[in-house]
This record gives C-alpha cells, sequence and structure tokens, in this order.
C-alpha cells in the first residue's frame, strides 16, 4: 500500500516536471513584449495585430517600470522578452547603461502635476494653491500627498521635477519645508489618489494629491496645479538578445499607430505622442498637458538617481 | 560495511539538491554584495533598527502565541467535549492559509488598531495551531498517574503544573517556540499588506532593495544577519530541545477527562482568543463572498491588472504544488531517515538553513544563478518546504524507539524492507501530514513567487497580492472570492484528515 503511494508520488512528480518542461509549441514563436503593470493591451488589439501580421505576441507584466527594468537589468544574459514597451524616460538611463535596450521610440507621455479638490476649497473658503512653493506655506499645512519615490514612478517625476525646478542644491531644502508642513507620503499612486484623496473615489482627506494632468479628465470637479510639472516620456523598443527582431520593429509600428494610440488616453490614462490623434474631449477642456514641463536629462537621472533617492529617505525614513 | 556505503551513497542525492539550489544560488547574490564594503550597513542606524524591530515583533509574537496557546492545548488535548475535533480542525486553518489571505482576512483590523499590533494578532492567528498542537500533541501523552499521586498528596493545580507537567512540556514548548519565532522573523506578506508600505522588516527591506534598486550590498548584508540569526536560534534548540517534539504526534489512547468546572477560565479565555481572533476574520472574508466576484475570476481583473486570470494562477500553483510537494516528500523523508540512523545531529543543519533565510534572497540567488523558467517556483518552493517535512517525519521517527528495527534487522531485513514495511506503515499519518504541510507551503509561499513567477506564470498569492493592492470594486471582490474559495477548501481538508485519522483509530487495534 505504501510501496505503490510513494510510486503515485514519483509519477506525479515526474508529470508535474514533464507539463512544466514542454513549452507550448505553436507555428511560429510568439512575440513576448515586457510590459510594466500599468500597459493595458486588450487582447482583441492584439488579435487585431495578428489578423494583419501573422504574429502572435505574448504580454509580460513585470512590475512597474523601475522594477520591470530591474528584473530586465538581471536577466540581461537571458532576456524574458524580445521587446519592452513602458521604461520611460527616468529609467531609459539606467537601461541604456545596462546595454539591454536597443533601438527605441517614444509611444505615449504623461505630465506627473498635483492635482486639487475644487469642492473642497470652495467649502473651506480657501484660495487653491497655485505653485508648488505655495504647497510648503502655512494655510496649507496637512492638505498634501505625496507618493514615495522609492516606491512609485510617479513619487519619483516629481523628485526629479524639484531637482529640476530648484537646483540641485536646494531641492532638499524644498523637501524639507513640505516635511515640516505635514506632507502625507503614500507607498503609490494607488493608495494616494484612490485612498487619501478627497477629489475621488475614496474620499479621502487630503485635497492635494500628487497625480497627473489627464486626471482632472476623469473626476467631476479637480484641477491642475500648473507648477512643478514633470514630462514622463514612455518608450517602447528592442531588448538586446531578443529573437523576434522583425516582430518587434513590426510591434512598434502597431503602438505608433493611430488606431492604438486613439485607445490610450481612456485605457492607460496617458498622452499619445502622435499629435494626429484627437484628445477626447473632457481632456481638452479639464486635462491639458502641461504647459511648461520640466524635464531632467536621462544620463543625470541614471547618474544621480540613487544618491537622490537616499537623501530623500534620509528627510523621510526617521 | 555494505549498509554504511549505501546510506552515504543516499546522503548525496539531498546534499546535492540543497547545495545546488540553496547553497550555490545564495553564495551567488551573497558574492555580489560581499564585494562591496558591506559591513558598513552594520553600522547604520537604519539597518539596525530594522532589525531590531523584526526580531523584536517576532519574539513579542511567540510570547503572544505561548500565552495564548498553553491554555489552549489544554483544552483541546487534554480535555473532551463535543465538537472539539470540529475546532481542532478550524484553529489549524489560518496556519495552512497562505500568508497573503490572512492578511486580507486581517486587514479591516488596522482601521482601528495601528498596524504594529495588527501584524501580532495576524502572527497569532497564524502560529496559534503550531504551539496548540505541538505542545497538545505531547501533554495528552504524559503519564496522569504522577500527577493524580500529587494531587492525593495535597498538591494544588498550579504547583502540579509548575513541577510536574511544565518540566515534560519543556521540549516541546521549545520546539514549537522556534518555529513560530522562525516564521514571525521571515513574515513577509503580512508585513507587507498590513504595514501598508510604512513598516519595514528584514524581509521586505531586502525584497525592497533588491526589486526597486539592485541593491545586492544591502540586501547581502540583512541576508547574512537573518543567516547568523537562524543558526543561533538552531544552536540554542539543540541546547534546551529535543528531537522528539515534532508538530505531529502519533495519536496514543484517549483516556482524557471532561472539562472540569475550574478549568473554565481557560476555557474562556481560549474560546475568546478562537473566536475574536480565528473566527471573526474568517467569517468576515467569508461574509464578503459574492457570485460576481466569483465569475470574474476567468478575467483579468478591471483594467487587464493581472496578466492571467485567477483560475490560470490557481492552475500554475497547483503544478508548483505537485512537483514542490513531491520533490520535498521525498528528499525530506529520506534526510529524516538518514538522520535516525546517524549519530551525527548537525547533518540536519545545512537543511534547515532555508527555513531562516528570506524567500526572496533564495529567489533572487535562483534568478541570478539559473534561467528563470516554469521550474523555478517549485523549485524553490521544494527548498523550503524539505526542512518543515524533516521536522515533521524525524521527530516522529525517533519516537518509534530503535527496538522495531532491530527486530527486524536481526531477522536479516534489509533497509529498504524495514522501512517499507515496518517504520512507514506506523508513519502512515504523520508522512501523510507532512505532505499536505508541504503542499500547503507550496500554495502559500509568496516572496520568492512574487520575485519570479511573473508574467503567465504567476502564482494564486501573487496575483491576489495583485487584486487587493489596486483599490476598485471589481478587483476587491475576486480577491475576496478566492479568499472564500481557499478557506472553505482548507477547512474541508483539515477536517476530512482528522475524520479519516479518527475512523483510522478507532477500527485498528494498535
Amino acid at each position: 500500500m505504501l510501496f505503490k503511494k510513494t510510486m503515485a508520488v514519483i509519477a506525479a512528480v515526474a508529470i508535474g516536471l514533464t507539463v512544466s518542461g514542454c513549452t507550448t509549441t505553436s507555428e511560429a514563436a510568439p512575440l513576448t513584449v515586457v510590459v510594466h503593470d500599468s500597459v493595458v493591451i486588450t487582447d482583441a488589439q492584439l488579435a487585431e495585430f495578428k489578423k494583419e501580421t501573422g504574429i502572435t505576441v505574448k504580454l509580460v507584466k513585470a512590475g512597474d517600470a523601475g522594477a520591470m527594468t530591474n528584473k530586465l537589468i538581471l536577466t540581461k544574459d537571458q532576456p524574458i522578452g524580445d521587446m519592452f514597451y513602458g521604461i520611460d524616460n527616468t529609467f531609459i538611463g539606467a537601461a541604456q547603461a545596462a546595454n539591454i535596450v536597443g533601438d527605441f521610440s517614444a509611444i505615449d507621455f504623461g505630465d506627473v502635476c498635483f492635482n486639487y479638490d475644487n469642492a473642497w476649497f470652495t467649502k473651506h473658503e480657501q484660495a487653491a494653491p497655485a505653485t508648488i512653493k505655495d504647497l510648503t506655506k502655512p494655510e496649507f499645512k496637512g492638505l498634501t500627498v505625496v507618493e514615495n519615490p522609492s516606491t512609485s514612478s510617479t513619487g519619483l517625476a516629481f523628485l526629479l521635477a524639484t531637482v529640476g525646478a530648484f537646483g540641485e542644491k536646494e531641492w532638499i531644502k524644498y523637501w524639507e519645508d513640505l516635511k515640516s508642513n505635514d506632507v502625507r507620503i503614500d507607498a503609490g499612486w494607488e493608495d494616494a489618489y484612490n485612498v487619501d484623496f478627497s477629489g475621488s473615489a475614496g474620499k479621502g482627506n487630503y485635497p492635494i494629491v500628487l497625480s497627473y494632468s489627464s486626471s482632472p479628465a476623469f473626476e467631476e470637479n479637480t484641477s491642475n496645479i500648473d507648477d512643478g510639472c514633470f514630462r514622463q516620456t514612455e518608450y517602447a523598443g528592442l531588448l538586446t538578445g531578443g529573437s523576434q527582431v522583425e516582430g518587434a520593429k513590426k510591434f512598434i509600428d502597431f503602438l505608433k499607430s493611430d488606431a492604438f494610440q486613439k485607445t490610450i488616453p481612456d485605457a492607460m490614462y496617458m498622452y499619445p505622442v502622435s499629435s494626429k490623434v484627437a484628445l477626447p474631449e473632457a481632456w481638452a477642456t479639464k486635462a491639458p498637458a502641461a504647459s511648461n514641463a520640466i524635464s531632467v536629462d536621462s544620463k543625470t537621472i541614471n547618474a544621480n538617481r540613487s544618491s537622490w533617492l537616499k537623501a530623500w529617505d534620509a528627510i523621510f525614513k526617521n | 560495511m555494505g549498509r554504511n556505503l549505501q546510506k552515504l551513497a543516499l546522503w548525496t542525492a539531498p546534499l546535492l539538491f540543497v547545495a545546488v539550489l540553496f547553497y550555490w544560488a545564495m553564495g551567488n547574490l551573497l558574492g555580489l554584495g560581499l564585494q562591496q564594503d558591506w559591513y558598513s550597513k552594520l553600522a547604520d542606524s537604519y539597518f539596525q533598527k530594522v532589525v531590531w524591530f523584526t526580531v523584536g515583533q517576532a519574539l513579542l509574537s511567540t510570547l503572544l502565541c505561548l500565552l495564548f496557546g498553553l491554555p489552549g492545548a489544554l483544552i483541546l488535548y487534554r480535555r473532551k467535549f463535543i465538537g472539539r475535533s470540529f475546532v481542532r480542525a478550524l484553529i489549524a486553518v489560518p496556519f495552512v492559509l497562505p500568508t497573503i489571505v490572512v492578511a486580507i482576512a486581517l486587514q479591516s483590523f488596522t482601521k482601528f488598531l495601528p498596524a504594529v499590533l495588527v501584524i501580532l494578532i495576524a502572527h497569532l492567528f497564524l502560529n496559534y495551531s503550531i504551539v496548540v498542537r505541538t505542545v497538545g500533541g505531547v501533554w495528552q501523552s504524559l503519564d496522569r498517574e504522577v500527577e493524580y499521586a500529587a494531587a492525593l498528596d495535597g498538591a494544588s493545580q498550579w504547583q502540579i503544573f509548575w513541577r510536574i507537567v511544565f518540566p515534560q512540556l519543556r521540549f516541546a514548548i521549545t520546539s514549537a517556540s522556534i518555529l513560530v519565532f522562525l516564521y514571525c522573523v521571515t513574515s513577509f506578506g503580512i508585513i507587507l499588506l498590513l504595514g501598508g508600505g510604512r513598516i519595514s522588516s528584514i524581509e521586505t527591506e531586502i525584497y525592497f532593495s533588491l526589486t526597486n534598486f539592485l541593491d545586492f550590498k544591502t540586501a547581502s548584508a540583512y541576508a547574512l544577519v537573518q543567516t547568523v540569526m537562524t543558526i543561533l536560534v538552531f544552536a540554542l534548540a539543540k541546547k534546551f530541545g529535543s528531537a522528539s517534539a515534532g508538530l505531529e504526534q502519533i495519536e496514543t489512547d484517549d483516556q482524557v477527562a471532561r472539562v472540569y468546572k475550574r478549568d473554565w477560565p481557560i476555557v474562556a479565555v481560549t474560546a475568546a482568543v478562537v473566536i475574536a481572533v480565528l473566527v471573526l476574520p474568517i467569517l468576515q472574508v467569508l461574509s464578503r463572498f459574492s457570485w460576481q466576484g466569483l465569475v470574474d475570476l476567468s478575467g483579468n481583473g478591471s483594467r487587464q491588472l493581472l496578466n492571467i486570470s485567477v483560475w490560470a494562477a490557481a492552475g500554475n500553483s497547483l503544478r508548483n504544488l505537485l512537483i514542490a510537494a513531491g520533490l520535498s516528500l521525498l528528499l525530506g523523508v529520506l534526510v529524516s531517515w538518514l538522520l535516525s540512523r546517524s549519530k551525527r545531529r548537525w547533518l540536519e543543519l545545512p537543511f534547515l538553513l532555508p527555513m531562516g533565510v528570506s524567500s526572496v534572497v533564495i529567489g533572487f540567488g535562483y534568478l541570478l544563478s539559473f534561467r528563470a523558467g516554469g521550474l523555478a517556483v517549485p523549485l524553490v518552493q521544494a527548498v523550503m518546504a524539505t526542512p518543515l517535512v524533516i521536522r515533521i517525519v524525524h521527530p516522529a521517527l525517533v519516537s518509534l524507539g530503535v527496538d522495531y528495527r532491530e527486530d527486524a534487522a536481526i531477522s536479516g531485513a534489509s533497509n529498504w524492507q524495514i522501512w517499507r514495511l515496518v517504520e512507514a506503515p506506523m508513519l502512515a499519518n504523520v508522512l501523510r501530514s507532512a505532505a499536505v504541510y508541504a503542499a500547503l507551503v507550496s500554495l502559500g509561499e509568496f516572496g520568492a513567487a512574487s520575485l519570479l513567477s511573473y508574467g503567465d506564470q504567476a502564482t494564486l498569492p501573487v496575483v491576489l497580492y495583485q487584486l487587493i493592492s489596486r483599490p476598485g470594486a471589481q478587483n476587491y471582490s475576486m480577491a475576496m472570492a478566492t479568499c472564500a474559495l481557499l478557506i472553505v477548501l482548507v477547512f474541508v481538508i483539515s477536517m476530512s484528515s482528522a475524520l479519516v485519522q479518527k475512523q483510522r483509530r478507532s477500527s485498528s487495534n494498535v
């Protein structure tokens, strides 16, 4: 009886090993695209692409932009995909320095800006903030929630905006002032926007949140602070060591095509790079892109990111 | 002579397995970190704070489990009452649930209690049954005659407990405490989810430093601290404990008394803990079950959150479970058998070390050393489940005693015959438990899986974590539906295995 049981166990292990060892064989190997968690490409769109080109696409979601980049760097000797979509300008420098990416092009962009809840400020008969410097003033004490730059690409974008706006010597002082003004730090955009922000579904306690210039298009009554906005551009490109170069190029063209670019605003809350695509109506009125977005050179970002994040940690982690 | 060679040959397979999949993989990771001046990390005040917090909360959790677990052991293993099997099966549910489900079940506590307290409660929820089963199992088999004699001589209940019972339970208590401490010190999913990103333990720091910064220096420094700590803990165990107190005792006969009047305070405490800490959170999760959530499990969540559907993730988990449990059972039983025949007790240590080291570290080491693929996660899980199998099977094997073996050997039986015909049948229940525990370790494993199983290899806990961390009604209902299903499944397995054991005992004459 026990012998039979032992044999059953061995058989189960053997079957398990064989089943997992067999890769799914299809006529043509699929094109593996590594994406970050917020990328939305529907099955319908992939089916459309397959109809046009005959290529099956396999999406691999690999965390947020930073985690995804690090994963790709770690596995560069045995790449997990043929191409990527979703490394942004804050991490492309790291990817280039580690030699994991080939040619790439921009697909969409977003502006990281503060949003504020108009209804809250009307109710409290207070003027809304106009610049990011205002957030350090006493009348806005304890009203702002910001994401942790170590765990959120949104937070990182704003940290870079402060470096760009105040310079490499003064940006730390700005954050110290924010801290004395009781700014709340959340781990990610989801917590900050959907739980703590008063102007959104979570009906939280904070009327000022670090989000995107496109977010007001989806809310009743919120607006952007058109100051201190950082432009985040997302790229798609080839991974070195990937095998399906032709297929990857076709998919990149597909991502840049008007058909796909048109779906970006509603699905991913980002702006399409194509100027031929019209924005949804609500966006044009309530959520225009920032008029004066800040950019920081990607090589500078890559060289200093760790030390800047450590300096930020020193202020907030005590 | 032949027997010794045979044993040597048998040692090579498990040693090789653990050497390659654990030590070499970890060595690659540490090698990267130790190249730079990692010891400067040890002096860093934040580093020290994280270490002390992790150890502190683990110690407190262990104390809590002992404080409430001992009365529980008394009621559930030394007294008889209607529904005892039901309660025993019930308290086993938390331990075998994936930690991410436990964290989800207790999340609502964070609305009115500070996060650190909820984490301690979660650890109590998880590990309560370890203390109750380990200590209770030994307690029920103690010789009552001595206690009755002492009572006749006029000793009070407390004196009887403190001077007669407690010394005999010391080993079981130590054994249970070590297990609980190690689980709490390497706790990952619970602190990650209930800490809300604001509480850092060694595990979460390793995870973030590796995934967000590729900071091998910090991760290696933490991993080294964990390794030293684990070795110390096991060394202490050897000093104060013994080998014969495992998680499963061979059930002896059930001549226990019914509940006495004077037990009422203990019953009250146990009932309070079981209801408030164990039953209520489970009921809350079950109450949030919705049919819509169940239906949505075949989709990818709102805004295509998941790479694969929850059912597909469950399929991945099942496949991993079969491989990991099968492997760890084979290796664990083999090692237990070899240990029981060997005088070198320290040989247990190389296999037990993975219990105290971060699964994230093991996973990362694996990522660096081998190609990540479908086999990565189950192999890492097998490395982590093997020590548990050893800790369950080895003590039971030792408690069988040497008489049977020696009699059989004198009659000319080979090692394999002794195992197959004498020892294994007596250990049938224990082996079954070990298989179930190994399977459940694999099912609930979160640290390595969250690192290695991205894309279409995602496992159930990974998918659950993704669903619960994105606010949104649909994702939440999907997470609740999955948790409810898991809880019911685990309870049914637990209850049915208890009933099977009861039936077998009453129908056999052993």
